[in-house]
């Protein structure tokens, strides 16, 4: 039974090889102009029977449904295939979504993945007054120049398409002259092969073939009133191969020429403005956020959208100033068609940061012109944080880091004024000074003033103190005064001894302060010379007298008793002397 | 057209702020510095203007310079330049930026070579407040007094002496910030110089419209006022040449 069991796996895998089922849905393009053609083909490889065509979405049938189907057996597995094509077209501008087509296998379904397609607004067929112009010249055979917009503004795109209408079966083109272009930029649009249109056109009750002669993209480079002057056609018709003597007959036409307006751009461009006319968008990326010094970062700007692509400006990467960089290099994905120029321009700029740190790039900024709001845009990036590491170092791998190596100047950049004082602007009244205001002055004079006042008293004090003797005699009677107190201290407490003693110093140091005399100088005829001028020397004696009873009182063996009225005296007497002294 | 017309609102508008700032000229100065910190200028200027009304300062006039600066009125600029350095001689931002100011004036004028001994008087006299050398008069007259009298009543002989020679040591310079106080008042106050307003204006031989003229200055140049003549000003180019000009063509510093 073992070696039966690969066997059976290899009969039970076969039919699964044969049987895998793909089920696709594919057009040949998805943006088309209006009245172009799309092809949508279905194909179901090894499916069984059969599925249900998808929703197109309004675009409209032209051809279809063709089917085809294919059998193959390869190294004995066969598959099966079925595909169905439709030639598709689109009548209005606008987004159609072609739905899933389904098919059943067992009890599944399998879908096709829904496919979108963008229809714009195309070249257009020429207008009425056109074609009858042209049919006029001649009825059988003509061409007509046709501009998909009337109105422009310089550098806004406008699609120019030469049309053929035949009645006759059998043309042959010998010569065809273009009119060189002068004032615009003009994008040539591959027409692939020289066909006939399918269909016929209908023009005032006439059939016609049609086929596109030639289609441009144009894009006016100057304000005003432009003209396009026609093609010249020279043909050959009704040439019959199979009739040498019948070389057809010769024919030149001519087709219209048509005026377009073309509108200077408004007043006030942006700084940095790109020349971008149309409607565009702005696509910012870069490779890395975080990248060693001296590597370059890769930042990519993209502008895409419908425009004049190839006539954009780079713009401009405002980046830090020790960040080199390089011209951006340009790659182009544009697509010329009957719509128009459109897709996307990216410039590629090679960024190399010198010094680590952390970089915020400022956005990048994109003006073009808009021609759908007749106005200026600006597009703006989201900033850029680049984090730059520390590098290896531009010099030998493992050398030291030398930092003199390096070293530059330091690099002006500009001049501009400083920032404004903040914070306490030390506001005062305005006109106010403190020179030559009455504080001033009052400031200034004070302290001399004060100075005066102080020398003035300094001055006196010194005068006294130089004066030596009147000083004494003015203080004579106070020290006399306090030394009596002091035998009167002494008469209380019955102190014999202390009372005389206090009472004769009172007596002889008044007398010496008095007269500014030593202590021994104190003699009784001193006393009488001095007093004797004194109430005719009534007071000398008295003076005398009471002095010597003082001394006695002193010195005495035998106490005298302390006597009030010898102290009464002795003040009366000095009080006498000093009020008749005056 | 003139740069009159063009401060004609910012004078209305610091004509309507005239209360405010009497009452708070801290919080408009603030708002102003943020007016200009968010790149409006004019909101900046008319703000600061306001509280120029009834006060001043060196960082004041500086900051109005800024403003006109920005706005692209050179005249102004210059001028307030000028007065923000007259608060402060020795200032090295104003006196950079009034060099900035100044190479966008039409007129070129002879710039006097910065000479060390001038930057020393400048940096000497400066300062941000104007009535500094008014103070260290008052300080060093006090001080000379002080010593004076601390000299009368020191007994030693030694000592004394000493006191009174540092109270006449102190004089000269008591009578030197005097003299300095008087000066700056002089600068502060006097109408030395002027910047012309008008974006062109002849200067005429008398000071009558329909004389000879003599010169053509722009807006920012500035002259030396030497004497009035009803509204006329008799004035004195860099280059030494005279003439008249009318009094509002110009503004003195």
């Amino acid at each position: 039974m073992r070696h039966f069991l690969p066997f059976i796996l290899l009969l039970t895998s076969l039919p699964l090889v044969a049987q895998q089922i793909t089920f696709t849905a594919t057009v040949d393009r998805n943006n088309i102009a209006v009245g172009e053609q799309v092809k949508l083909t279905i194909t179901l490889t090894n499916g069984q029977g059969g599925f249900t065509h998808p929703n197109l979405g309004g675009l409209e049938v032209l051809a279809g449904p063709m089917e085809s189907s294919s059998m193959n057996i390869i190294n004995g597995r066969m598959s099966t295939s079925v595909s169905r094509t439709f030639i598709l077209t689109a009548t209005r501008p606008g987004d159609y979504t072609i739905g899933p087509a389904e098919t059943r296998v067992g009890n599944n379904v399998i879908q096709t993945d829904p496919i979108r397609i963008k229809a714009e607004k195309g070249s257009g067929a020429p207008t009425d007054r056109q074609l009858d112009q042209a049919q006029q010249a001649n009825r059988d055979l003509f061409v007509t120049l046709n501009l998909s917009r009337e109105k422009v503004y310089v550098g806004e795109q406008v699609v120019a398409t030469y049309t053929l209408y035949s009645r006759h079966a059998n043309i042959e083109i010998t010569e065809q002259k273009v009119p060189a272009l002068t004032g615009f930029w003009a994008e040539e649009v591959d027409l692939g092969r020289n066909t006939w249109d399918d269909g016929l056109k209908v023009v005032n009750g006439l059939q016609y073939r049609t086929a596109t002669l030639k289609r441009q993209v144009l894009f006016p480079q100057r304000a005003g009133r432009m003209r396009i002057e026609p093609v010249t056609l020279a043909l050959v018709v009704n040439r019959n191969a199979f009739n040498p003597f019948w070389s057809g007959s010769r024919l030149d036409i001519k087709s219209n020429a048509v005026e377009l307006q073309v509108l200077e751009l408004p007043t006030g461009q942006p700084a940095g403005f790109s020349g971008g006319v149309g409607d565009l968008q702005l696509g910012v990326r870069t490779d890395r956020t975080t990248v060693p010094a001296n590597e370059a970062i890769t930042v990519k700007v993209k502008v895409s959208g419908r425009s004049n692509l190839k006539l954009l400006e780079a713009p401009r990467l405002d980046l830090p100033t020790d960040m080199d960089t390089y011209e951006p290099k340009v790659t182009d994905r544009i697509t010329v068609n009957a719509s128009g120029m459109s897709g996307e321009r990216e410039f590629e700029y090679l960024v190399i940061p010198r010094h680590e740190g952390l970089y915020q790039l400022p956005p990048v900024t994109f003006s073009y012109f808009d021609t759908k709001s007749g106005s200026y845009r600006t597009l703006r990036s989201d900033s850029l944080r680049i984090e730059v590491t520390r590098g290896t170092g531009g010099g030998v791998a493992g050398a030291p880091q030398d930092p003199a190596v390096q070293r530059s100047d330091v690099r002006a950049l500009g001049q501009d004024i400083r920032y404004i004082r903040t914070g306490d602007l030390k506001l005062r009244p305005r006109g106010e000074f403190l020179y030559g205001s009455g504080a001033y002055y009052v400031g200034l004079a004070a302290p001399a003033f004060i100075f005066l006042i102080l020398l003035g008293w300094r001055r006196k004090q010194l005068r006294e103190a130089a004066d030596g003797p009147g000083q004494r005699r003015r203080r004579a009677e106070r020290v006399a005064r306090q030394r009596l107190h002091a035998a009167s201290a002494a008469l209380k407490n019955s102190d014999r001894t202390a009372f005389h003693d206090a009472l004769a110093k009172a007596l002889e140091g008044y007398f010496a302060d008095r007269f500014n005399l030593g202590p021994a100088q104190v003699t009784d005829e001193r006393v009488r010379q001095e007093l004797s001028a004194i109430a005719n020397g009534e007071l000398a004696d008295a003076f005398i007298r009471l002095k010597r009873e003082a001394e006695m009182a002193r010195f005495a063996p035998v106490a005298a008793a302390p006597s009030q009225a010898l102290y009464d005296e002795a003040a009366t007497l000095i009080q006498r002397i000093e009020t008749s002294d005056r | 057209m003139s740069t009159r017309t063009l401060l004609l609102p910012f004078v209305i508008a610091a004509g309507l702020c005239t209360v405010k700032a009497a009452m708070a000229p801290d919080s408009l100065v603030k708002r102003a510095a943020e007016a200009y910190a968010a790149g409006d200028h004019a909101t900046a200027l008319a703000l600061f203007d306001s509280v120029a009304l009834t006060h001043t300062s060196a960082a004041l006039e500086y900051n109005i310079a800024h403003c006109h600066y920005r706005l692209g009125h050179i005249g102004p600029a210059v001028l307030h330049y000028e007065r923000a350095l007259l608060f402060a001689p020795g200032d090295e931002a104003i006196r950079a930026d009034l060099e900035l100011a100044r190479q966008r004036v039409l007129d070129r004028m002879p710039t006097l070579p910065a000479s060390p001994l001038r930057s020393l008087w400048d940096r000497l006299r400066g300062g941000q407040d104007p009535d500094q050398w008014a103070w260290r008069s008052i300080l060093l007259v006090l001080g000379f007094f002080l010593l004076l009298s601390l000299s009368l009543f020191i007994r030693t002989r030694g000592p004394r002496l000493t006191a009174m020679v540092a109270a006449f040591l102190l004089l000269p310079f008591a009578l030197g910030a005097i003299v300095l106080a008087r000066v700056r008042h002089g600068e502060l106050t006097g109408r030395g110089a002027a910047i012309i307003m008008a974006p062109r204006v002849d200067v005429l031989s008398e000071p009558r419209n329909g004389a000879t003229k003599l010169y053509l200055l722009h807006e920012g140049t500035r002259v030396l006022l030497r004497q009035r003549n009803a509204d006329w000003y008799e004035v004195r180019l860099d280059n030494g040449g005279v003439g008249w000009l009318a009094a509002e063509r110009l503004e003195p510093i």
